[in-house]
């Protein structure tokens, strides 16, 4: 067993001989400067002081290590190098610790420092506000020192107040006396000239100087007066007020009313008509209107009634010279009317006369000519509208008889036109009505039966007479013969001749018998010397009935 | 010869306290273990990422070795494994240290503004002090 242990041993050996004799001395030399860098390093962080026991340590294996790098224990010189590594390491990080650590007492110390400062200024902060506390102490008690002082003063003051009191007291109805006395003055301004208003003033005045002497029971007594009589005077004041308002308002009235009377009046041209009064009435009126701007209203209310008064006078004197004037115009004017009527009258009058017109109305131009003179005889008398109306009625009279004349000559212009047509016949117009002359042979001689030749003549006489608008004409047949043989058998055969036509007439005409009248005139009427035939004739009037 | 001597002393040594080193290496992976929890605490594995690997790397392997039987890497790599550990601690402590200040700085410029500001009221109020005195 023993045997074996050492032959392991050996061949431990020789591997191990074999081995260390391979180590590289390049790699030792690395190692050692890897030593000797780390101390350094370790020793420029002062670690020779601040880790002595690791410096001086890693120093020693470095020492080892070169020791066994002279006895060529390269090995062991190569440990010993590599734990000198470490070691001054851990001395580089214990001398870092120790500068790390100085440095945070450094710190800590000025820290100290400044807290301690801070402190200091605090305390020095903490002793000035004391400082100004105490200050602020000294200055209240200083106060309270003074209040002390003022209240002395004021318990001594306590009587001035008391008596202060009284006085604002008293001074109340002395005040309101004041405040009526004022009030009375802005509703009735000259309430400072009367007796009362004097009177509260020196009542005022009296208790203000008894309340100036401190004589308060007079000034109590004094004051209430005063008060009373500012009521009265307030009252007063309103009653003046209302008074002047009242006047006021009547002198208003009475102006108003003035006016009106003057504007009547000058309606009426009173300027003319009174002009003396009614100029001195206007003036007036303008001094009451004056006087009533200037406040003075029982002036201007008895001025203005005395206007008004005067101008009643002047109303009246104007309306009758004006309603004169009025009626002397119309007088005039009716005279000129009158006048103007009767004249017109007259004019027609006279210029009809020239006409027909008497003739064919006579009933109405007399009546229009009574008329007219009826209108001038009134005239005359001055009866002016009768003498219009009466005019008139001659006008209307006058006017009737012109269209009646008008009439007839349409009529008779008809009728001349109408027996124009009558063959054989010659047409001899008169003022009323024909004449139709038939000359000729109408019978054989010494025969009362009608030509037949003329038979047509006759019908149409006949058809004309039967006409309306001929109704009322008549018709008068007239039998003429000539101057040959005895004159009484002329006249009878003319007659009987009138009678055969008168008879054809209502016979064969048929024209009623009542219109036709028949007269034998023989040879009384002859209408040529030197013709016989044409005194042998039938003539026939037609002529209207009356 | 010389050459093979010492080692061979040694081995002898070793061979004769093979039980010793075997005891020293567990006692230093102990260390180690110590060491690497210690370091982890104080927030190495933030801080201090590449150092705190290799004292877990190491000693893992001085587990192996010591498995395997080799007591002398075993201690070797255990030492290397505590020596890391300790550098991880180390340097997680100078971060921490660092920040430390780094915070102190800031709260100490506040403090220096509050200061200031308070400065600032006491001038306020002297002025008024000398208004009132006036």
């Amino acid at each position: 067993m023993r045997i074996y242990g050492w032959l392991l041993l050996i061949g431990c050996l020789i591997s191990y001989g074999c081995t260390s004799l391979e180590i590289d001395s390049v790699l030792l030399e690395t190692q050692l400067q890897n030593g000797q860098k780390a101390i350094s390093n370790a020793a420029e962080l002062d670690a020779e002081q601040l880790a002595t026991d690791e410096y001086s340590r890693a120093v020693k294996l470095l020492k080892f290590a070169e020791q066994a790098q002279e006895r060529e224990d390269i090995a062991q010189s190569m440990e010993f190098a590599y734990q000198a590594e470490l070691v001054a390491q851990i001395a580089l990080y214990k001398a870092k610790q120790q500068q790390a650590r100085a440095q945070l007492i450094a710190i800590q110390e000025q820290m100290y420092q400044e807290v301690i400062t801070q402190k200091e200024y605090e305390i020095e902060m903490e002793k000035i506000r004391n400082e100004i506390k105490t200050m602020e102490i000294a200055q209240k008690l200083k106060e309270i020192e003074a209040g002390k002082q003022q209240a002395g003063s004021l318990t001594t003051d306590l009587t001035e107040t008391k008596d202060a009191l009284r006085r604002a007291e008293i001074r109340v109805p002395i005040s309101g006396a004041e405040i009526f006395v004022t009030i009375a003055k802005l509703t009735y301004p000259e309430i400072i000239e009367t007796a009362e208003y004097e009177r509260v003033q020196s009542a005022i005045a009296l208790a203000t100087s008894h309340l100036e002497r401190k004589e308060f029971t007079e000034a109590e007594k004094v004051s209430a007066e005063a008060q009373t009589q500012a009521n009265k005077l307030y009252e007063l004041a309103i009653q003046k007020q209302k008074d002047r308002a009242a006047a006021e308002k009547s002198a208003l009235i009475a102006i108003e009313r003035a006016q009106l009377k003057v504007d009547r009046a000058e309606s009426l041209n009173a300027a003319t008509h009174a002009t003396k009064q009614f100029q001195q009435s206007r003036s007036q009126l303008d001094n009451a209107k004056k006087a009533f701007k200037e406040g003075r209203y029982g002036e201007a209310r008895q001025t203005a009634e005395d206007v008004e008064q005067i101008m009643d006078k002047v109303i009246t004197i104007s309306e009758v010279a004006e309603y004169r004037q009025r009626a002397q115009q119309e007088l005039t004017a009716k005279i000129k009317k009158a006048e103007g009527a009767v004249a017109s009258a007259k004019a027609a009058v006279t210029e009809q006369a020239q006409t027909k017109v008497p003739q064919s109305a006579p009933e109405l131009y007399e009546l229009a000519t009574s008329a007219l003179a009826t209108a001038e005889a009134a005239f005359a008398k001055k009866e002016y509208a009768a003498a219009i109306d009466a005019a008139q009625q001659s006008h209307d009279y006058l006017r009737r008889a012109i269209e009646k004349t008008k009439q007839q000559d349409s009529a008779q212009t008809a009728l001349v036109e109408a027996v124009q047509q009558i063959p054989k016949a010659v047409v001899i117009e008169r003022e009323e009505g024909v004449l139709i002359r038939i000359s000729g042979n109408l019978f054989a001689t010494t025969s009362t039966r009608l030509n037949e030749t003329f038979f047509p003549t006759f019908m149409k006489l006949a058809s004309i007479l039967l006409q309306d608008e001929f109704k009322d004409y008549a018709v008068k047949i007239e039998g003429h013969s000539d101057s040959l043989g005895d004159a009484r058998t002329n006249q009878a055969l003319s007659k009987k001749r009138a009678d055969s036509i008168k008879t054809f007439l209502i016979n064969s005409g048929k024209v009623p018998a009542k219109r036709l009248t028949s007269v034998g005139l023989g040879e009384s009427q002859p209408i040529d010397k030197n013709s016989q035939e044409k005194n042998r004739r039938i003539d026939i009037v037609i002529s209207k009935v009356p | 010869m010389k050459k093979l001597i010492l080692p061979l002393i040694l081995v002898t040594i070793l061979g004769c306290s093979s039980k010793q080193v075997e005891q020293l290496a567990i006692e230093t992976m102990d260390n180690a273990k110590v060491s690497i929890t210690a370091a982890e605490n104080v927030g190495a594995r933030d801080v201090a990422v590449t150092e705190i690997n290799s004292a877990t790397e190491m000693l893992a392997n001085a587990e192996s070795a010591l498995q395997a039987g080799d007591v002398e890497r075993a201690y070797r790599l255990a030492l290397r494994a505590y020596l890391h550990a300790r550098i991880a601690t180390e340097k997680s402590l100078a971060v921490r240290q660092e920040a430390q200040g780094k915070e102190a700085q800031a709260e100490l410029e506040l403090q220096q503004q509050a200061t200031e500001e308070v400065l600032n009221n006491l001038e306020k109020l002297r002025a008024e002090l000398a208004a009132r005195n006036k």
